[in-house]
């Protein structure tokens, strides 16, 4: 993409690759070459079906993962592939929240104690009272009354088990939240609640998201830009309305065509019906060419031999598909 | 399997109970489904309202400290809660069957495809006949394409973490459809695929249901599903059925305060913006309130509905629902 004046963008991710390496020599490509950009105070919607590659970026990001190649700039200054390498500043710019809120707390700790140890880690609070202070103002910042520092994640219920870990990622003061598919193990009355605090704790502070998700139609309500993931690439790149209003890449139109709506009006929305067939290939075993040829409705010759570059659309679309019309992106090398 | 008899499906005021250490959880309470033959019903609810249960006691599976207080289920004219274990044994081998949520964990891990299903056939074939094993094989392979599985014969020979989870679920599927049914009870089938698997199962569930005449119970929580696949919907809350009706018309026109907090949180694709969520969570089990269980998080809740269960009643045709505010 074109080289932004820098000052906007939070997170760049460039040329991001990461493999994980099996027994009997077999090579699992998790990532394969994405480019991504998020901007300040923005959210990033990442989108796939499982198997695509989401969460190992997200990990690669945060530092789980080892980065295979490719370098992550966190506000333009690169960050060292090792977590163990960086700053304890660079790693408390950037939090995480995962999927089950269950597991990711400990059981046999008050909230108030899950929440104190990345308040002393990360805002260098000694004094008892200091760190009480601030344990309340994080739960207040999630909207939880402060008697829940008292209580055991057992005994509250899964929503709210989820606000206590946004409020413990708040801890140290980030830019950055990562969001794994943080509602996708609530029900939608729960999910509706976290989401709309999430996007209050944005304006108030102002936070960028990489949020990722398989949720479509939540992804329309709560990103400013989207990437459609398969196989470890990226399909599509759009702003959220240009992407609802004209998807491109076949992918993203099975996608679309494949939700189940509620009402009519969203009906209207969804673009022609694309049947869809088949299922992700094994990212050990990748097909040659582009990676959906095997489910494409409109493969050709070419598809199943060379995979296609990333093309620009319209400002600020990105499609990567054989059958797409535009100017291709220089900034996407070989492959 | 007297189809001539086959009118229905239908449960009447079911009652559940769990015995815990402290108590007695009241999980289901006073649960009417009322189902025609070939008709496709979705039952919608929160996490933890006990769809599962209701499906588990039609098939007399529940756990042990279940208690079943009152209740009916009413198949082909029988009670299938009174059944000993003889008939209820040829109640599943021959009328109804049950799909799943989470298909990997569903399937045996140690045995071959083709073991799973000629042993699940076992029972429904008559198996003095020397040949039934050639010809549950048969059926086996024939059930695998009718779930359009590439090469049923392959994946006869391979074992379930060997097939994908959209494939492990189709196979749960030709498992349970392999004989004749009447009933198919599937519970959450398509909650841990992805939605163009999704699609793919829940089509093939809608074209099956469809040619073999079979009565449906869908369970989910997804409303856009229940949308694409169901006649009728009923909205369950805390043990209670909140709402029945068309699908259409519920979706459209909902009754309840609870059905249309429940629609309203479902984030749409037109982009509106995330809605509120409803306030509060589920009654504790334990103590569940006495008038409607809905009433500690209505926002029009009135002191009747604190002190009164409401009845389903009449608000339209083949619509009812569950609500003292109801016409108010």
């Amino acid at each position: 993409m074109d080289k932004n004046n820098n000052k906007d963008i939070i997170l760049d991710i460039r040329d991001l690759k990461k493999y994980f390496y099996m027994p009997k020599g077999i090579v699992v490509h998790a990532v394969e070459g994405v480019n991504l950009q998020l901007k300040r105070g923005e959210t990033l919607g990442l989108v796939g079906e499982s198997g695509s590659g989401k969460s190992t970026i997200a990990y690669n990001v945060i530092g789980m993962y080892e980065p295979t190649s490719g370098e992550i700039l966190f506000d333009g200054e690169a960050l060292n592939p090792k977590i163990r390498k960086r700053t304890l500043k660079q790693k408390g710019n950037m939090q995480i929240v995962f999927q089950d809120p269950g597991s990711s707390l400990n059981p046999r700790a008050t909230i108030g104690k899950n929440l104190a140890f990345p308040v002393k880690l990360h805002g260098g609070l000694k004094d008892k009272n200091e760190i009480h202070d601030r344990i309340n103002e994080l739960l207040q910042f999630v909207g939880l009354p402060e008697e829940y520092a008292e209580k055991f994640p057992l005994s509250i219920g899964g929503g709210e088990r989820q606000l206590v870990c946004i409020a413990r990622a708040l801890a140290s003061n980030p830019e950055l939240i990562i969001l794994d598919e943080p509602t996708s193990a609530l029900d939608v009355s729960i999910q509706a609640k976290v989401i709309r605090r999430l996007i209050d704790l944005q304006k108030e502070l102002n936070l960028s998201y990489l949020f990722i998700t398989h949720d479509l139609s939540l992804m329309r309500n709560l990103a400013t830009k989207v990437v459609i993931l398969y196989l470890g690439r990226v399909c599509e790149i759009a702003d959220t309305a240009e992407f609802y209003a004209s998807p491109l890449h076949p992918y993203t139109q099975m996608l679309l065509s494949s939700i189940p709506v509620v009402t009519e009006e969203e009906e209207k929305l969804r673009p022609v019906k694309v049947e869809s067939r088949g299922e992700i290939p094994n990212p050990a075993d990748m097909p040659a060419g582009c990676g959906f040829h095997t489910r494409c409705s409109r493969c050709m010759e070419i598809c199943k031999t060379e995979h296609p570059r990333m093309r620009e659309v319209s400002p600020g679309h990105y499609v990567c598909c054989h059958a797409v019309e535009g100017r291709i992106v220089e900034s996407e090398k070989k492959d | 399997m007297g189809s001539e008899k086959n009118t229905g499906f239908e449960i009447k005021d079911l009652k559940i109970s769990f015995k815990v250490f402290n108590g007695e959880l009241k999980v289901i309470d006073g649960v009417n489904i009322k189902l025609n033959r070939g008709e496709r019903m979705g039952l919608v609810g929160e996490a933890g309202c006990g769809k599962t249960t209701t499906l588990k006691s039609v098939l007399g599976i529940l756990p042990k400290q279940a208690m079943l207080k009152s209740g009916q289920i009413m198949f082909n004219g029988e009670d299938v809660l009174k059944f000993n274990s003889a008939q209820m044994q040829k109640f599943r081998q021959e009328s109804c069957a049950m799909v799943f949520q989470d298909p990997s964990s569903a399937l045996n891990p140690i045995f071959k495809v083709k073991d799973l299903m000629i042993n699940g056939m076992r029972n429904s074939l008559n198996t003095k006949d020397k040949s039934w094993e050639k010809e549950a094989y048969g059926r086996a392979v024939k059930a695998l394409g009718e779930v359009m599985l590439p090469d049923p014969k392959r994946i006869m020979e391979n074992y379930p973490f060997q097939l994908s989870g959209g494939m492990r679920q189709r196979v749960c599927i030709a498992m349970a459809l392999a004989t004749d049914r009447h009933l198919l009870l599937a519970d959450e089938p398509t909650t841990s695929l992805d939605v163009t698997i999704q699609e793919q199962i829940l089509h093939l569930i809608h074209k099956l249901s469809v040619e073999k005449d079979m009565s449906l119970v869908l369970v989910t929580h997804s409303m856009g599903v229940i949308r694409e696949m169901t006649d009728r919907v009923s909205i369950m809350y805390a043990g209670t059925i909140m709402e029945v009706g068309d699908t259409k018309d519920v979706l459209e026109n909902p009754g309840h305060p609870y059905t249309r907090a429940l629609i309203d949180c479902i984030p749409k694709l037109t982009g509106d913006g995330v809605a509120e969520g409803i306030p509060g969570r589920v009654p504790d089990y334990l103590n569940p309130p006495k008038g409607c269980r809905y009433v500690e998080r209505c926002p029009k809740a009135t002191a009747v509905c604190r002190e009164e269960k409401p009845q389903l009643v009449e608000c339209g045709p083949n619509h009812m629902v569950a609500c003292h505010n109801f016409g108010r």
